[in-house]
Parts: C-alpha cells; sequence; structure tokens
C-alpha cells in the first residue's frame, strides 16, 4: 500500500505525473482492454472505450482517495465505461441492453477478430444471454481468475451476492452447453 | 500494483497485431493533447482576467468625481453657464433688448416706496 502511494503522488505532482502515467499505461493497458472487451464484445468499441477509461483516470487521478487500491478503482471506472457504452449503443439501436450485447454475440462468426472454434463460440453466446451483472460476474471470476473480494470492492457488491450469481451463471451456461452438446 | 493472471484467448477474441503498442501511443498522445489544452485554457482565462480588471482600472481612473457631479446635474451647470455668460459679456442695454416689452413692464417696475 506504502508502494501504491508513492506512485499515486508521482502520478498526482505534475513533475512526474506524465512518466507515472506512462508506466501506468504500459501496465494496465491489456487488463482493461480485455476486461472491457468481454463486456463489449466488438474490438472497435472495446478500443473506444479502454481508452476513454484512460482518459478518465488521468483527468481524475486528482480525486483518487485511494480508499481502495488504484486497480480496483480503474476496473471500476472501466467496467462502468464498458456498461454505459452498451446502455448508449443500445438506445441508439432501439434495443434493451441484453438484445444488443446477444446480437454482438451472434454476429461473432462474421467477425474478423474472433477465431475461436465451436465450442469458444457456443461459449461465448451462452456467456452474452446471461443477465448484465451474472455475465460480468462469470468474466471477472472464470476468465479473469479474480476473487470475490476485488471484484466485491470493483462492483460494490457483497460477497454473497456474488457467489450467488457465480452459481447461477455456471448453472445455466452448464445446462445449455450440456443441452446443445451434439454427442450426448 | 496488483497482478491477476488472465485467460483471455478462451473466449477466441483477437486483436490486430501490434494493437497494444499502438495503444498505448495513442492514449500516451490522447493525455498529453488535453493536458496543453488545459494549460491553454488556463492561460486564456488568465488573459480575460487581467484585460477586465484593467478596463475598469483604466474607466475609474479617466472618469474623475468632479466631472460625475457636473454629469448628474446637467441641467443647473447649463442654466449657471447661461447666466454668467450674460452677466459677463451683455452690457445692461444688450441685456434690456433681449427682452420683450411685456416682461420689461413685469421685471422693470419701478417701485418709488422704499
Amino acid at each position: 500500500m506504502k508502494q501504491q502511494s508513492l506512485f499515486v503522488h508521482a502520478l498526482k505532482h505534475p513533475s512526474s505525473r506524465e512518466e507515472a502515467f506512462a508506466r501506468l499505461v504500459s501496465e494496465y493497458k491489456e487488463r482493461l482492454y480485455w476486461h472491457i472487451r468481454k463486456i463489449v464484445l466488438d474490438h472497435d468499441d472495446a478500443n473506444d472505450v479502454v481508452q476513454n477509461t484512460f482518459i478518465k483516470v488521468h483527468l481524475n487521478i486528482e480525486n483518487f482517495k485511494e480508499n481502495s487500491t488504484l486497480f480496483t478503482w480503474m476496473y471500476r471506472i472501466a467496467t462502468n465505461e464498458a456498461l454505459n457504452f452498451i446502455t448508449s449503443k443500445a438506445k441508439k439501436m432501439g434495443l434493451q441492453n441484453q438484445e444488443w450485447v446477444e446480437a454482438l454475440a451472434d454476429g461473432l462468426e462474421a467477425d474478423s477478430y474472433f477465431d475461436g472454434d465451436e465450442a469458444a463460440l457456443l461459449l461465448q453466446k451462452e456467456v452474452a444471454r446471461l443477465p448484465e451483472k451474472q455475465r460480468i460476474v462469470f468474466n471477472m471470476k472464470y476468465f479473469d481468475g479474480m476473487n470475490y473480494d476485488a471484484i466485491s470492492e470493483i462492483l460494490d457488491t457483497s460477497v454473497g451476492a456474488l457467489k450467488a450469481s457465480y452459481h447461477h451463471a455456471v448453472k445455466k451456461i452448464k445446462t445449455k452447453l450440456t443441452d446443445e452438446d451434439p454427442k450426448k | 500494483m496488483q497482478k491477476t493472471k488472465a485467460n483471455h484467448n478462451a473466449y477466441g477474441l483477437q486483436t490486430p497485431k501490434g494493437y497494444f503498442d499502438r495503444l498505448e501511443k495513442e492514449i500516451l498522445y490522447k493525455t498529453q493533447k488535453k493536458d496543453k489544452k488545459v494549460d491553454r485554457n488556463i492561460r486564456r482565462i488568465l488573459v480575460t482576467s487581467v484585460s477586465i480588471a484593467a478596463s475598469f482600472l483604466f474607466f475609474f481612473t479617466v472618469s474623475s468625481p468632479s466631472e460625475t457631479l457636473i454629469i448628474e446635474n446637467t441641467e443647473q451647470a447649463f442654466d449657471d453657464y447661461i447666466e454668467t455668460y450674460y452677466l459677463e459679456e451683455f452690457n445692461s442695454y444688450e441685456l434690456l433688448t433681449l427682452l420683450e416689452e411685456g416682461e420689461i413692464e413685469t421685471s422693470l417696475t419701478y417701485n418709488s416706496k422704499p
């Protein structure tokens, strides 16, 4: 935590800000990009959102009070940015958020930045059908390997609620994948 | 800084080649541009404030309180000016010619009683 405070101080101080921010981007760009990409699915959209996220971090670093870790704070901004992005896109199309995400997942086969096999595609589509909260919890727990405490801080939800969300998500996906398994 | 392991390829999602290098450059370029824009805005606000302050100072310096008094009492000042002019420039005969006959009778009626 002391190391983080020094780093945050460097981020806030005009003389060291540029260098510290470059280090921050270098350290977190991939992780934030993939976190966002799993929410918005499309590469170009994820690119826009991750850039906006870093710009927001840069603009608001003065307001960061260190009540949480820098990592948690940035993940929270990234999650909110991604969800707001989906809401605005869906609204423009006259769709619900869920419908928009499902439509994106259905179009993945034609996406030039998707090279998954049939199983990956099926998993992707099933994850897209989960309710928003369950989908994000599933992504963070299953794919990013984050622990419940960290997810709880980022999403501002109790660990118990997160465990329930994850449990429901896994159950739904398992059921769907078993139903659609041709070998069954 | 906290690290997490990430299983990115499980979804089959990909990025263009060299994407993350370009992303980093783009983010740094945009944030630096924003910094410069903020600096420029601060400078613009400062210049505007100083200009307004200078204008006020100039206005209050140029307009003295005595002039203000004259402006507020324009009518009175004009009457005084006319009165002074007539008294100083005209002799009694000339003043008399300016008055109409009726006025002469009412204004200059001689009263013999003390």
